[in-house]
């Protein structure tokens, strides 16, 4: 063998080893929940009885109709997803590209939307669009020519509409935000020179450039959608309408417990979610990264300002005042009555309930768990899902595309099944079980839950990030860590921020994944929340509500100012 | 003036009252105890899971008067039921001890929990003549695993009295009124708990054809959320609620609103219950001697008197007082209860009429 093709041998040995590490990596986070949920979808077994082999559970999914219903209604309410990229991709660039008047606010609006924890405000909307007896249904009536109620929040139409407000398209605003912010205004400019109007230039040059961006937050959102779980529990099951899972919680939650058929369910979402993660894949490698930051600077600042761009900030205002003020000034109302939504009762106003939840011993405890956890999941995921970003974007490791596809993984599972199989595989895996009891499990678990859109998101950044960049970098003798931290990360700087705020509110809200491996002394304030609600003490979870918000503020408006120190504008 | 001093005094002779009640509950103690009590303040704590109404009083009830720390694990039912099964399964457990109903049953047969009756040591626990009826009541058969310290009426429709007269709701019948076909709603019974005891109660006593024409004909609405229903009777969106929870019930009272009221059918009182107060002891657990003080304690007056604050409900120890309990909820002499909190009625082929029913209601 001749010395150049023992090097490139060697080379080649050293790409598959490589990758078979970080396979194997990536595989033990996000693979092994799902062999052990593929292995217990045939656990026929009584609950607290031995492992026995079955296929009841899968009989019982394939012919239940409740079952193949809740798959259609789950297509059914995720039409939310298209209308919110239109909406969501409207709204963001007229923050970012157009730079309308107070965009800054605007967007910090958005964020600030949806990092509030759904719950609470789900309470807020049902108090104004019941059809019994919401606000905005009783004052409506008032008018002369209105009948009866124009709202019904216990539809179809009311759930989609409750998750376009909260959720889906201020997910898309911050998702596409970042995206269009690291657009160099170059490109725009020379469509105007040649004489491109506004809507041309969207068609020929911003869509087009930012559509990675836009195909991974239709993605991410699609797939979450189907997942959505609160909205439909409360708004869904009085009137019939269930998705896949809620199904799935209906399984968990029977008496006895049906754990093989909410696993078998949870099998075949994981079939659809690889459709979509191979086709995604797919569409990846055939459009290529489009590198829009390039080593020729980025001018994004526009400063000529027309009417309509006054018009569109008041708009946006007036959508914000709908969606974000309104039911938090129902739910800052209702953490003050004595009873929830009872505003009309004789002397209905109290400070009992403030006063009760600042004295629980718990209170304190779970701001300090959560605020420990948000920061510490936050601040490592960030660090973990770029350097897994950079990887599959930038390295030629072999099993890319294997890796590229068991990131969604964990997706394919709903937070409770994860978090009934993360507690079954902590407990019963030797070495792992002596962790149980720690809050390590806990930081693992939301690690794995949020791996999906923290390394998708940093990937399609990374991607649009010139390698001529680090190139340069690399002629100039520096090594991997120094690129890796003085020209990937600032780079990818406007993302980071927003993975880390995303990890952080999704480790704040989240209740099922961590619900189960939540050990005493590490309830956070949205398991304490949950213990409120599902207590029926709807006023104390209302004032805990209101906390989150309050925090949720202050984080999101610290880590913006943070972005903007190293560069980001926001 | 002599008003502010009576106060004064009043508030002493309380606080000196409750501190000899603390103090008093280890009466009587042997030498066994005293060690058990220096064991359990080494091991520190002990973890206790149950429903999260309990938190606050047990907390504070149990820290005060045994100086030990108790890291309580509130959840749904199910949910903790989940964690306890997993734990137990893994033999890794970190959970002394268990606050639930009857659904851990199977888990008790399995051999999974410590000998409770063994564990009781004190005498102002094990001296019968504190209990309703002087005895101890057991969900086991074997009267050991499995201890139910409260006992009250439960599977009570509650009915909105703007909506329908009082002498309107006075039978099981009338519920099947073709005004009403619509207007019920039922916490769901294929999730155990209220919903369950409920149907249960209904298909067993009125028969299964009565309980399709209730909870098929009648068209009732589905939900697993006992506040909303009871809020849903008192806003009228509904009439009639099938399976709400006496607390969230009481939430309304309280604060006086007078649309919800619970029913008296002169065929038929409901059925017994323990609600959350069955305790269990788990095999293996991590703060075995924290676990006999939490069980002692909480089988003597000061944790019965801590669980009935919380829950609003009567315990079955005669010196904790009723006074303020709501008097539907307190089992009447020679009341005709329906008792679900057995081995027995557990293994009276509940199970297949459990399976019809949900059948009848379209299947889980």
């Amino acid at each position: 063998m001749s010395f150049a093709a023992a090097l490139k041998s060697g080379a080649a040995s050293r790409r598959y080893l490589a990758g078979a590490a970080f396979m194997l990596a990536i595989g033990l986070l996000t693979v092994t929940p799902i062999i052990y949920v593929l292995i217990y979808s045939f656990d026929v077994s009584e609950v607290g009885k031995a492992y026995r082999f079955g296929v009841a559970g899968w009989i019982d999914i394939f012919t239940n109709a409740k079952t193949w219903s809740s798959i259609v209604y789950s297509f059914l309410l995720s039409i939310r997803i298209p209308l919110a990229t239109v909406v969501g991709f409207g709204i963001a660039w007229l923050l970012v590209r157009a730079n309308i008047p107070g965009s800054r606010y605007l967007e910090l609006a958005f964020w600030f939307t949806f990092l509030l924890p759904s719950l609470p405000l789900l309470l807020g909307w049902t108090l104004l669009l019941d059809a019994n007896y919401g606000l905005l249904n009783l004052a409506l009536m008032k008018l002369p020519f209105v009948t009866g109620p124009i709202f019904s929040i216990y539809s179809v139409s009311g759930i989609i509409w409750v998750h376009m407000a909260m959720t889906s398209v201020p997910i898309m605003v911050i998702l596409l935000t970042p995206s269009l912010r690291q657009l160099d205004l170059s490109y725009e400019e020379v469509a105007e020179m040649s004489g491109a109007g506004i809507l041309t230039k969207l068609k020929r040059v911003t869509i087009p450039l930012v559509f990675p961006a836009i195909a991974t937050s239709f993605i991410l959102s699609l797939i979450r959608s189907l997942e959505a779980f609160e909205v439909e529990r409360v708004l869904g099951t009085p009137v019939n309408i269930n998705v896949y899972s809620t199904r799935i919680y209906d399984f968990i939650s029977l008496e006895p417990p049906q754990f093989s058929q909410a696993m078998a369910l949870s099998c075949l979402f994981l079939v659809i979610l690889l459709a979509l993660a191979i086709f995604y894949q797919r569409y990846l490698e055939k459009s290529g990264d489009r590198a829009v930051v390039t080593g020729r600077g980025v001018r994004t600042e526009n400063t000529q300002r027309a009417t309509w761009h006054y018009v569109a900030s008041i708009l946006l205002w007036v959508y914000l005042a709908i969606t974000l003020l309104m039911p938090l000034v129902v739910l800052m109302l209702g953490s003050l009555t004595k009873l929830f939504g009872f505003f009309f009762i004789p002397d209905p106003w109290t400070l009992k309930h403030w006063t009760a939840v600042f004295a629980d011993s718990r209170f304190i405890k779970s701001v300090v768990t959560s605020l420990t956890l948000g920061l510490t999941v936050g601040t490592v995921g960030i660090l973990i899902f770029s350097l897994i970003a950079w990887v599959l974007v930038r390295s030629s490791i072999a099993g890319r595309r294997i890796v590229s596809i068991m990131i969604w993984l964990p997706w394919a599972i709903p937070g409770l099944v994860l978090g009934v199989t993360l507690l079954s595989l902590i407990l019963e895996t030797p070495g792992l079980s002596m962790l149980y009891g720690t809050v390590l499990p806990l930081l693992l678990a939301m690690l794995i839950k949020e791996l999906p859109i923290g390394v998708q998101l940093l990937r399609t950044a990374v991607g649009q990030v010139s390698g001529q960049l680090e190139e340069a970098a690399v002629m100039s003798g520096a090594d991997f860590a120094t690129i890796f931290r003085r020209i990937t990360l600032p780079l990818v700087a406007p993302m980071l921020v927003s993975v880390f705020l995303l990890i952080f509110a999704g480790t704040l809200r989240d209740i099922g994944t961590v619900v189960l491996i939540a050990t005493p002394g590490t309830q956070t304030m949205a398991l304490l929340m949950f213990d409120f609600a599902t207590s029926g003490q709807l006023e104390s979870a209302a004032v805990l509500g209101v906390i989150v918000a309050i925090l949720c503020v202050t984080v999101t408006v610290a880590s913006l100012r943070i972005g903007r120190g190293v560069g980001i504008r926001g | 003036m002599t008003g502010k001093y009576f106060a004064l005094f009043a508030a002493a002779l309380v606080i000196a009252a409750s501190s000899v009640q603390a103090a008093d509950w280890q009466a009587g103690a042997g030498p066994e105890w005293q060690k058990i009590m220096t064991a359990a303040k080494q091991e520190g704590s002990v973890v206790v899971t149950g429903p999260p109404q309990l938190t606050k009083d047990l907390v504070a009830g149990f820290e005060r008067d045994t100086g030990i720390k108790l890291d309580y694990v509130a959840g749904e039912a199910r949910v903790t039921a989940s964690r306890v099964v997993r734990e137990l399964r893994a033999n890794n457990v970190t959970i002394d001890i268990s606050l639930s109903g009857t659904a851990e049953l199977p888990i008790a047969k399995e051999g999974f929990f410590e000998d409770a009756k063994a564990r009781m040591l004190l005498p102002g626990v094990t001296d019968m003549k504190n209990w309703t009826g002087g005895e101890l009541k057991w969900v086991d058969n074997d009267k050991k695993f499995m201890l139910q310290t409260h006992a009250y009426r439960s599977s009570i429709p509650y009915y909105n009295p703007t909506i329908l007269k009082p002498g309107e709701m006075d039978s099981w019948q009338k519920l099947l009124d073709p005004k009403l076909k619509g207007k019920i709603v039922v916490y769901d019974p294929r999730s155990g708990g209220p919903g369950q005891a409920m149907a249960t109660y209904i298909a067993t006593r009125q028969g299964l054809d009565y309980f399709k024409k209730l909870y098929v004909d009648q068209q009732p609405v589905f939900s697993l959320d006992s506040r909303q229903m009871a809020e849903w009777v008192v806003r009228g969106v509904h009439s009639v609620g099938l399976g709400i929870l006496a607390p969230d019930f009481q939430r309304f009272k309280a604060e006086g609103i007078k649309t919800i009221e619970p029913v008296d059918f002169k065929d038929g009182a409901g059925t017994l219950t323990g609600g959350f107060s069955v305790i269990m002891l788990m095999k293996g657990a991590p703060h075995p001697n924290a676990q006999t003080v939490f069980l002692n304690w909480f089988a003597s007056q000061p944790g019965q008197e801590a669980f009935t604050k919380a829950y609003n409900v009567p315990s079955r120890r005669l010196d904790v007082s009723t006074e303020g309990l709501p008097d539907y909820l307190i089992l009447k002499k020679g009341g005709d209860y329906q008792d679900q909190y057995t081995e027995d009625w557990a293994n009276s082929g509940v199970e297949e009429v459990r399976k019809k029913y949900i059948e009848i209601i379209g299947g889980k």
